[in-house]
């Protein structure tokens, strides 16, 4: 379970980098841990001309079973959350989508709620 | 099958393994129009029985056909063991491809890549997970292979195929040891060193040369260097580059729409420029960055063989994963100018090697500016002339090994020097 915890984190991180960058005031997050795996929720705002940028959570979070890559996830997951600049790449959330098993994403006109989760390693 | 040759932009998995198993069969074709079908088999003999260390090219070892020849299945086992661990083909399987395909032609073939490929097999049986989650560090980790043929050849005790199996054993372990180590060192240089198993199989390669030479082994520098192929290889890879860019402008609805998009990468890992951008640009990005390193090669008056083609494919199949011409450009650029003031001709093998392989330190210009790009280049070119000492050529990504180790002395100091935003 451990090392979905961290995984978990560094995906909390570079969420956080993200929309700090798409010009977020505050972040609500809550981190579960469930039985089978831990589940994120993650709340925040974002500045309105940034939206094509805030679109494309969608096509990297939810991500097809088929396309996922486990091999991404094995080699680059520490990876994630680690851009020093915190200027929220799209190549990140990408990783993002390949760590994750479900997400969920509601992005409405000043605001995106997430919810992902993550089966224990 | 007919979805194997049709571009679903949605699933593009399928049409880019065709595209991958094609590329395949070109090398072997194109091999076979130097050579005979008999030439070619005892060439491939040859490049099996030869060791392997830097600088070795297979094409004078063995034969211009047999190289391409073994360049060709070598990628078409990549393509068959991608296909059986259920790895869906991305940029990084394009990246990895292409890398195979060039690294056969000077160092890899057809039986020394097998057993770091079945050791990394045992460390996902081990660790009671599929394999697939390990396919690509074990498919980078084959820049080991010398290895197996170096101790083939050391020594006198036991017969020829007994040493061939303490050589396969041995390449086992490395394999078995790859895939924690890779995640570690990956750490070190924070995804700006493109050729990150490079820099982890430089360190294995440091530590099992250190144990050779205190077994009284030497590692005598190795020049094989093929010259007087520049015209067909060029009129090939002209070909080649211009075959993807005219492929990928079509299926991009015949216009180049998006191209300048994969420019705002940085090319950091994780970069995946085909799931970014989708493939018919990849196609024209890596037919623009692999024709212009065909270019330099040319430009500079250097020759095309086996190690210069092994480093043009790597920047070609890496447009998938990380290179454009804004990144690669300013390192490569730093190599140029270092041998203004150092002592080095930009003509020279290893220099040439140097100033293509730079370019995996291409993020480093995507991130911090072309500046920054340069001082990685000046660097790389004097770092990566002094690194093959230390692995006794054993590590075929000498290259990436020397990023690594820029990486870790450069980063630092960029991110203590430059401004930083006001908090």
């Amino acid at each position: 379970m451990n090392a979905t915890i961290k995984k978990m984190t560094r995906i909390m991180d570079e969420l956080t980098y993200f929309f700090f960058s798409v010009g977020s005031q505050g972040i609500q997050i809550e981190l579960r841990r469930l039985e089978d795996g831990c589940e994120l929720h993650f709340s925040s705002g974002y500045s309105p001309e940034e939206r094509i940028r805030v679109n494309d959570l969608e096509r990297f979070l939810q991500v097809e079973e088929s396309q996922r890559d486990q091999s991404l996830e094995e080699f680059f997951w520490q990876l994630a959350g680690s851009n020093r600049n915190g200027d929220g790449q799209d190549s990140e959330l990408h990783l993002i989508g390949q760590m994750i098993d479900r997400a969920s994403v509601q992005i409405n006109d000043e605001r995106v709620d997430l919810v992902l989760f993550k089966h224990r390693d | 099958m007919r979805r194997f040759f049709t571009y679903n932009a949605k699933h593009p998995s399928d049409f880019i393994q065709s595209t991958m198993f094609v590329f395949a069969l070109l090398l072997i074709g194109y091999g076979f129009l130097f050579d005979s079908p008999w030439q070619i088999a005892m060439g491939l003999y040859k490049i099996v029985t030869t060791q392997a260390v830097l600088i070795t090219d297979s094409m004078l070892i063995g034969g211009v056909g047999a190289a391409f020849v073994n360049a060709g299945l070598v990628t078409l086992i990549s393509v068959l063991l991608l296909r059986l661990a259920k790895v869906p083909f991305s940029g990084i399987s394009v990246a990895c491809l292409f890398l195979m395909a060039g690294f056969s032609l000077f160092g890899k073939d057809i039986s020394n890549i097998f057993p770091i490929i079945i050791g990394g097999y045992l460390y996902s049986f081990y660790k009671q997970e599929p394999f697939s989650r390990y396919i690509y560090i074990s498919l980078f980790g084959t820049a080991l292979a010398p290895v197996v043929t170096e101790i083939a050849s050391i020594g006198q005790n036991g017969t020829p195929l007994f040493r061939y199996l303490v050589g396969c054993l041995i390449g086992l372990l490395i394999g078995f040891v790859l895939p924690p180590l890779a995640a570690y060192t990956l750490r070190v240089h924070q995804g700006y060193n493109l050729y990150n198993v490079g820099f982890t199989a430089g360190l294995i390669g440091m530590v099992l040369a250190s144990l050779f030479k205190s077994f009284g082994h030497e590692f005598d520098s190795r020049m094989v260097w093929s010259t007087g192929y520049n015209l067909p290889f060029s009129i090939f890879l002209f070909l080649l580059f211009g075959v993807m860019i005219f492929t990928g402008f079509y299926l991009n609805g015949k216009c180049f729409t998006g191209f300048s998009r994969i420019h705002r990468h940085t090319g950091r890992s994780v970069a995946d420029f085909i799931l970014l951008n989708g493939y018919p640009v990849v196609l024209i990005n890596m037919g623009v960055v692999g024709s212009f390193a065909t270019a330099y090669v040319l430009l500079v008056g250097g020759d095309l063989n086996g190690p210069t083609i092994g480093g043009i494919l790597t920047i070609c199949g890496f447009g998938a994963f990380g290179k454009h011409m804004r990144n690669i450009v300013p390192v490569m650029a730093g190599v140029v100018i270092s041998s203004y003031f150092m002592v080095w001709q930009l003509d020279s093998p290893s220099v040439l090697l140097a100033a293509l392989f730079s370019t995996g330190l291409a993020p480093i210009s995507g991130q911090y500016g072309w500046k920054w790009g340069i001082v990685a280049g000046i660097l790389h070119a004097s770092v990566v002339l002094n690194t093959n000492i230390l692995h006794g050529g054993l590590n075929l990504y000498n290259n990436g090994f020397a990023a690594g180790l820029v990486c870790m002395v450069l980063l630092p100091l960029i991110e203590a020097f430059r401004k930083e935003d006001a908090d």
